[in-house]
């Protein structure tokens, strides 16, 4: 528990510094694309010869396309516990400009067995949500994220404890017996806060902080899945979970952007 | 801005992993499920029950007519923990409150239900008390508290002693 509050902490700090540091060159940002505005608008400008003050509208296209990428924390997780065989794809596309659609999708294998019992357990998930991103763009085609995301999970699991033993020291002698397969579906909330980073053209980055919170009950009286798919833990009500990601956005559109014109300037008009 | 990157991501992935628990190495729940009786005396005159601590309580199962290793000897207590059979549906056990006196036989009938503790401790029995026979040498009245058997932090039975 205090390694897990050590760790948000740590977390949030870096999370703070990063957000700092992406925050101070904004500044910069919009005589950077002021003049590009301005030549889109030109041509506005020449059909409505009647307009007699500069209009202030402009259009832009930011890049858009669909993000495809692999959870190498999962790698890691079978390495420390080898009974998470884990797989996470996952993927994004940008509906607007700072809003993403995004899914996550895979499948886990727990195969486990000690002096008690052996377990095995199978099953599939997928998550969708949406991400949004919170970082200011230095530059229109700026791809780097600071986000924030909420998402829907749903997995599916089959498990089955083919031999488990009970022993007693005093009395001696072992009880054994088995649970058969069951089917069990998990439902869960998962809130997302993350970075994405483009490293190389199109290439990324990225680590994300998730508390995923389970909606449904998933033990019986008999037995509590060890992972759930997707989820986690299957003994816990509420998961906090970390996802390192490298991915690759394939450009296949562009979003459009319109910029309106202040309302603040439009009111001087009048009063000339 | 990328050097901030490039030091976030690895410091991060190390944190992450730290920040996670392997729960099939720890069994930190108590694996026992035991049944506890208390030891108290009989109600006085202004009906008021004590404890008592008896001087030299000598407990052991008695299984298929042969005695089990002790689980207490000539020790001073004030309770007892007894240890069901996971592998029966009855548990017999011999108790002598003290070394002089005349030992009493408790018989537990019970049903039994398995339950998953946890990923690391595995499986333990759940016991359901059906019905208790004592014999009262010593023992002057028994007292029900509760008859499941799923901890061993409850005080499952009460005896009350005369003296």
């Amino acid at each position: 528990m205090i390694r897990i509050l050590l760790f948000s902490l740590l977390s949030s700090i870096l999370t703070g510094i990063t957000v700092q540091a992406q925050n101070k060159p904004a500044v910069i940002k919009d005589t950077l694309h002021k003049p590009a505005a301005d030549t889109l608008r030109k041509k506005g400008i020449d059909t409505t010869a009647t307009a007699a003050v500069k209009a202030k509208d402009s259009t832009y296209f930011l890049p858009g396309g669909i993000r495809v990428g692999v959870d190498l924390s999962r790698i890691i997780t079978a390495i420390y516990y080898p009974y998470r065989k884990e797989f996470t794809a996952v993927a994004d596309v940008r509906l607007k400009s700072d809003l993403y659609g995004a899914v996550e999708a895979g499948y886990t294998n727990t195969p486990y067995s000690d002096d008690n019992y052996t377990y095995k357990g199978s099953g599939v998930f997928i998550t969708l949500g949406v991400d949004y991103n919170f970082m200011k763009r230095l530059y229109p085609s700026e791809k780097n994220m600071f986000y924030g995301g909420i998402r829907y999970g749903f997995s599916h699991l089959t498990y089955e404890v083919p031999s488990y033993k009970i022993t007693s020291p005093y009395w001696g002698g072992n009880l054994t017996g088995s649970v058969p397969k069951t089917n069990v579906n998990a439902h869960w909330v998962e809130l997302v806060l993350g970075l994405k980073a483009e490293v190389l053209k199109n290439f990324f980055l990225g680590w994300s902080l998730r508390e995923r919170i389970l909606l449904n009950n998933i033990k019986t009286d008999e037995f509590t899945p060890l992972v759930m798919p997707g989820f986690g833990s299957g003994s816990k009500k509420s998961i906090f979970d970390m996802q390192y990601t490298v991915s690759y956005v394939f450009p296949l559109y562009k979003i459009k952007v319109h910029v309106k014109e202040k309302k603040e300037k439009e009111k001087k008009i009048p009063k000339r | 801005m990328k050097t901030i990157y490039q030091i976030l991501l690895p410091c991060l992935l190390l944190a992450g992993i730290v920040a996670c628990e392997n729960e099939t190495k720890i069994c930190d729940q108590t694996l026992r499920t035991e049944l506890r009786i208390a030891f108290k005396k009989k109600p006085d005159n202004f009906n008021r029950i004590r404890d008592t601590v008896l001087p030299k309580v000598t407990l052991f199962a008695i299984d298929q007519g042969k005695n089990r290793d002790s689980i207490f000897k000539k020790a001073p207590l004030s309770s007892v923990f007894l240890p069901l059979s996971p592998v029966a549906d009855s548990s017999i056990f011999f108790l002598q409150v003290d070394s002089t006196a005349v030992p009493d036989t408790l018989t537990f009938r019970y049903t039994r239900s398995k339950h998953f503790i946890s990923p690391g401790c595995g499986f333990g029995t759940y016991f359901f008390l059906d019905t208790m026979l004592a014999t009262k040498h010593r023992i002057d009245s028994i007292a029900f508290n509760s008859k499941s058997v799923i901890n061993s932090n409850d005080t499952h039975l009460t005896f009350f002693f005369a003296e």
